[in-house]
Parts: structure tokens; C-alpha cells; sequence
């Protein structure tokens, strides 16, 4: 009996790596999706920047717990390691910063698919003055595929899932910016 | 009978104005919008927005610009549309999700790839019903026909080759090492095929006849579609928000040109002279000037555009 539900476990276990095997596989799907979630904030562009323009620094996001990295903002190079406070662990890397732009964009290299039900996902963080530039508004726009199950047979509530997960995702990291930003100025 | 006579010649006064109006179009998939706009290119204005379901992603226009074929990747359908009336005249239900499409030389048949089960489907036009199909596998995700109609070229993303296929027959005559994660691909006149390879970030260029890989162009992050015109190759860089361009006779690099953001679909005007980059995060599509390499409009189209395939249509 003991031995029987041993291959049992060890046999879905398989399973579940031959699965994600599989899936990763597969890459990216045909349908990108994108999701922009933004917060305007009541103080000149320059001083939004100096709040969220460190990709190594990302303490003002209400959903992270811990951020560690190395290789400052140089794209390439720069890389962090984010544990949210749910426990999960996202791994990033920066590809694109333009700090004359405001803007940056980084890769999540690797996300737990209960967390973000996603594959290939990059998402751009960006300035864009408003109200004349007495105010900011912070925008993070995420492009990303939904998570590839093999023999996928709904491909649009997959996309939906996916979608409802970053769109939440997204606002979360952006909570939080407000009260901040308030509590500096 | 004169009565008769006047309205055959009212309604052939309306075709023939409607058909002379019409300057040169780019016929826009919008994939999160679930529609295709058709944008005049004389007074780059959307003249017509035409519903497409299922997250419209790849396009192929027939030759003589008579209809645009569209792949919905979700819905897993290759739909008609005639270009004249701009209305949905077909449509072709695959058990895949389709990208990539090409038409063939003659126009019968176009060829679309499912993505996931990797089949290769032959497709008459007349009664939109698959006529054959093979197994190509690899994920086989751009498409490209010769001029001359004797080779399709479809790039297997996942397997990191090109397979050179025979359009008549469907026999894979080929398979060419490329990139790493080979995309979009387009054929020359020389019957080279260039490949934009994503994760490789540069371009492979094959010798179709002489079945081999005969120059790598590094080019910006994450290059997903070429467009050739004036000598010159023309890249879309999702992660850049950049074209890259580079020079057919060296493969060598020779500008980059910021577009709008995320550029996927691209492809030269039938003068060579401008090139059109459909930028999918910013809803937009890039105009850039093929001789002096600069952006000289920018204009809005639907949600997520991609275009990705031969969208431009000839003025009649």
C-alpha cells in the first residue's frame, strides 16, 4: 500500500514536471496581452522620478516585501530578486532605462505561474507629466502571454485569467505610491 | 429598359469613383480590438473598420490587392475579406491557433501554420477548405512565398530552423539551422530569406536555392518582423521601440530609428520609398521615410495592432 501510493505521488509529480516542461517548451503564445495601470501623484515629475526611478529600490510598492539585487540601473546588468508579501518570488531584469525619458523596462525572468498565470512578461515603469507638470502620473504597463497549459482549449478565459492577474498585480504595486508620496511631500 | 440602362450606368459610376478614390491602403489587425482598421495612406485617415473575432493577428493580401486573408489566433479561423467591398466573404475554421499566412504566387491558395500542433495548411481560396496540410512542428509561426511561387519559407520557432516547403506539393524540400527563436521572415528578389530571430537579436540570412544560413545582422531586443526596401533591411525591435536597419549587399548594421512602442508588423510601400512599422503597445503606426531613415508620421489605429504578414494594398 505504502509503496502504491509512493509511485502514486511520485508519478504526479512527474506528471507535473512533464507538464510544466512541456509548457515552457512552448514559449510564448500567439496573443500578447497588455495591461496599464497608472496612479497620478501631486508633485512635479522630477521629484516622481527621484520615488520610483531606482530599479534596485522598489520599497514603494506595498506589495513587496523584500528587494534584493545588484547592478544598479544599467540595462543588461541590473537584476533583483523580490519577495512579495505573500511569500512569493519574482526574478527581474532591466533591459531599457532612460532616465531622461523617465521610463524604464525590465523582464520577469521567472514568476510562480500560481502568482501570475503568465509567461514573457515585460513591464515599462514611466513619468509622464500631467496637470501641466505640477503633478505625475506613474504608469506600469505590462505586455505578457497567458501561461501556456498544453492542449490549451480555452485560449480567451486563459487570456482573461491572465489579464484579471496582472491587472491586480499591477495595482497592488502601484497602492501605496499615494500614501508615500504624501507622507514626503 | 432606359430606366434599367441608367441605373447599371449610376451603379458603375459608384463602383468605378469608389474604386478610383482609393489611394493605396494598410489593412491594420487589430488583436485586442477584434477588428482591422484600413487606413488610407494618401490622407493617413482609418476609412473603415471591419469586425474580425478571435484576436486578428497575421494578414496575407492577395497580389492584386482583391482580398486580405486574416488569421485569429484565438478563435482559431482564417477569415476572407474582399478588399473592394471591405466586408467578410469567407471564413476557415482550423483546429489551431493560426499566425503566420502567406498567399501563393498564383493567388489559389494560402498557406497558414497552426502554431501548437504545428501543421502547415493548405488553403483554396474558392472554397476556403483546407485542400492539404503536413506536419512541420516547432512551433511554425512567419510565412513567406518567393516571387517566382516555387518556395514557401515558414520559420519553426521553437526548433530554430526555416523549412523550406513546396507550395504545390507541401513537401518539405529543407530545413535550415537559424537564430535562436526564429520569427517573422521575408524573401528578396536574390531568393535569400532573412529570419528576425527574438531571442537571438539579430537576423539570418538564408540562401534558399543553396539551402543554407549565408550571414547573422545583429540588430536591437527582441526583433520580430523585416521589411526590405531601398537596399535595406528594416527591423522591428519590440523591446528597443526601434526599427533597425541594416544594409542588404554587407549585412551590416546601419541605423536605428525610434518608432512607437512594441513595433511588430512592418512592411516596405510598393515604391520602396516609405516603410510602415505597426507599433502594438502604442496603438500606432510608425511612417518612416526609406531614403532619409526618419519618422514622418505617426498614425492611430485600433487596440494592439500587429499586422503581421503583407498588409499593404495597392491602389486599383
Amino acid at each position: 500500500m505504502r509503496r502504491s501510493s509512493m509511485t502514486t505521488a511520485g508519478l504526479a509529480a512527474l506528471l507535473t514536471l512533464a507538464a510544466a516542461a512541456s509548457a515552457a517548451a512552448q514559449g510564448c503564445g500567439p496573443t500578447r496581452l497588455k495591461v496599464t495601470q497608472s496612479v497620478t501623484l501631486d508633485m512635479p515629475p522630477a521629484q516622481a522620478w527621484a520615488l520610483v526611478g531606482n530599479f534596485q529600490d522598489t520599497s514603494w510598492a506595498q506589495n513587496t516585501r523584500a528587494v534584493s539585487g545588484a547592478g544598479g540601473n544599467v540595462p543588461d546588468k541590473a537584476m533583483r530578486k523580490t519577495t512579495l508579501r505573500d511569500g512569493a518570488e519574482l526574478e527581474e531584469s532591466l533591459y531599457k532605462y532612460n532616465a531622461e525619458a523617465m521610463s524604464y523596462a525590465y523582464h520577469i525572468d521567472k514568476v510562480d505561474v500560481a502568482e501570475l498565470p503568465v509567461q514573457n512578461t515585460s513591464v515599462t515603469v514611466e513619468v509622464v507629466p500631467a496637470d501641466g507638470g505640477t503633478k505625475s502620473t506613474i504608469q506600469w504597463r505590462a505586455a505578457f502571454y497567458r501561461f501556456l497549459a498544453p492542449g490549451e482549449p480555452a485560449p480567451d478565459i486563459a487570456d482573461g485569467n491572465a489579464a484579471k492577474a496582472v491587472a491586480a498585480f499591477g495595482k497592488q504595486t502601484l497602492e501605496g505610491l499615494k500614501l508615500k508620496s504624501e507622507a514626503k511631500t | 429598359m432606359r430606366l434599367r440602362a441608367a441605373g447599371l450606368l449610376c451603379l458603375w459610376m459608384l463602383v468605378a469613383t469608389a474604386s478610383a478614390a482609393r489611394a493605396d491602403e494598410a489593412y491594420i489587425t487589430n488583436q485586442n480590438g477584434d477588428d482591422l482598421s484600413v487606413l488610407d495612406l494618401a490622407t493617413r485617415k482609418i476609412v473603415a473598420t471591419i469586425k474580425i473575432p478571435g484576436k486578428p493577428a497575421g494578414i496575407a493580401m492577395a497580389r492584386d490587392g482583391s482580398r486580405a486573408y486574416i488569421t485569429s489566433t484565438n478563435g482559431k479561423t482564417v477569415s476572407a475579406v474582399d478588399c473592394v467591398t471591405r466586408t467578410v466573404v469567407g471564413s476557415l475554421a482550423l483546429p489551431d491557433e493560426p499566425v503566420g499566412i502567406a498567399v501563393g504566387a498564383d493567388g489559389r491558395f494560402v498557406y497558414a501554420a497552426g502554431f501548437f500542433l504545428g501543421h502547415l495548411y493548405k488553403i483554396d481560396v474558392q472554397t476556403m477548405k483546407v485542400a492539404a496540410d503536413v506536419v512541420l512542428g516547432g512551433t511554425p509561426a512567419g510565412l513567406a512565398v518567393t516571387p517566382d511561387g516555387r518556395h514557401l519559407v515558414v520559420t519553426k520557432r521553437d526548433a530554430d530552423q526555416l523549412a523550406i516547403v513546396d507550395p504545390d506539393t507541401l513537401a518539405i524540400d529543407a530545413t535550415v539551422a537559424v537564430g535562436h527563436r526564429p520569427y517573422g521572415v521575408i524573401v528578396d528578389a536574390l531568393g535569400r530569406a532573412y529570419t528576425a530571430n527574438v531571442y537571438g537579436d539579430d537576423v539570418s540570412v538564408v540562401d534558399i536555392a543553396a539551402r543554407r544560413l549565408v550571414g547573422t545582422v545583429p540588430v536591437g531586443k527582441r526583433p520580430y518582423v523585416i521589411a526590405l526596401a531601398n537596399g535595406k533591411g528594416f527591423v522591428t525591435d519590440q523591446y528597443e521601440g526601434k526599427v533597425a536597419v541594416f544594409d542588404m549587399k554587407t549585412l551590416q548594421p546601419i541605423t536605428r530609428i525610434a518608432v512607437g512602442d512594441y513595433p511588430d508588423g512592418i512592411q516596405a510601400s510598393f515604391d520602396d520609398k516609405t516603410v510602415y512599422a505597426v507599433d502594438w503597445e502604442s496603438n500606432d503606426v510608425s511612417v518612416i521615410d526609406a531614403a532619409t531613415l526618419k519618422v514622418t508620421a505617426t498614425i492611430p489605429v485600433g487596440d494592439s495592432p500587429r499586422s503581421f504578414g503583407t498588409f499593404l494594398r495597392k491602389a486599383p
